[in-house]
């Protein structure tokens, strides 16, 4: 990835408040965005010929300097709905969550964008879930799964658990000041 | 798109989310607005809310806010004064 202020002689360490820009090489389209702490970090549908992956990159949030390269995530995406971003545990760390092959996978992001562990979530539930569903909840580290019966998981990634199921009314679950609702 | 605080809403309007609106809760007028990006150079997605998204600060002292896939911008909650703005060419 090359870096480069978008006014000639800025120096990537110098340009607060200065518009800059970040070039790559693939066709990538920013998703989502979270602000954990002080990082901002992007969540990128990375398209190639055959298949769609995850790219993430983590920005400062003070400066916008970008915290090292784009970090692609061993990752195969059927649509680009199933793939969020959400709250980790930890000072500026997030999580990447996705569907894949009847499976909610979520990959670890560190305060300074580096891609950490990957792993099922609900292990030993293998193709348990049809679908994720992207809610605010994300921002409070839950996602919700959907099994094919209708049932819905409200996962939380840090656990890497279900921790409560309800069955239909998956579009209305969202966070309120009492906790899930 | 909106995306709801405590006390505002921030609305996402026009192709890939070219300006921005801040409505105060309380009393439901335009707070600021600001655009984010041109209309004619705005990238088109399929479904046409993808490559935008909005976060705020803990403190609740900015937005950041996500559009045209590409584009990363910072504003200030209280009047919409950029802070800083960001973007990826590669997207498309």
């Amino acid at each position: 990835m090359e870096y480069r202020g978008a006014r000639s002689g800025v120096s990537p360490t110098t340009f607060d408040l200065q518009e800059c820009e970040l070039t790559c090489s693939d066709t990538v389209l920013f998703k989502q965005i979270l602000i954990s702490a002080e990082v901002v970090h992007t969540l990128a549908l990375t398209s190639s010929f055959e298949s769609t992956t995850l790219t993430t990159l983590s920005f400062d949030l003070r400066t916008s300097r970008p915290l090292g390269d784009f970090t692609q995530i061993p990752s195969w995406i059927p649509n680009p709905s199933q793939a969020a971003l959400a709250q980790a545990n930890g000072e500026g760390a997030a999580k990447v969550v996705w569907y894949e092959h009847g499976r909610i996978r979520a990959a670890y992001i560190s305060a300074a964008g580096a891609l950490g562990s990957t792993k099922d979530m609900v292990a030993g539930k293998a193709k348990l879930f049809k679908e994720i569903v992207n809610t605010q909840a994300r921002r409070r580290g839950l996602i919700l799964g959907a099994n094919q019966y209708g049932g819905v998981h409200v996962v939380d990634v840090n656990q890497g658990k279900a921790i409560d199921e309800f069955e239909n009314s998956v579009r209305a679950a969202s966070i309120g000041p009492r906790g899930l609702c | 798109m909106f995306t709801l605080t405590w006390t505002a809403v921030v609305l996402l309007s026009g192709p890939s989310g070219t300006t921005v609106r801040l409505f105060s809760l309380e009393k439901g007028g335009v707070k600021w607005e600001k655009p984010l990006h041109s209309t004619a150079g705005a990238h088109l997605t399929t479904p046409v809310h993808l490559g935008t998204d909005v976060d705020f600060t803990d403190d609740g002292s900015s937005v950041v806010i996500l559009s045209d896939g590409r584009r990363i911008t910072k504003l200030a909650m209280t009047d919409g004064k950029l802070e800083w703005s960001i973007e990826a060419p590669g997207a498309g």
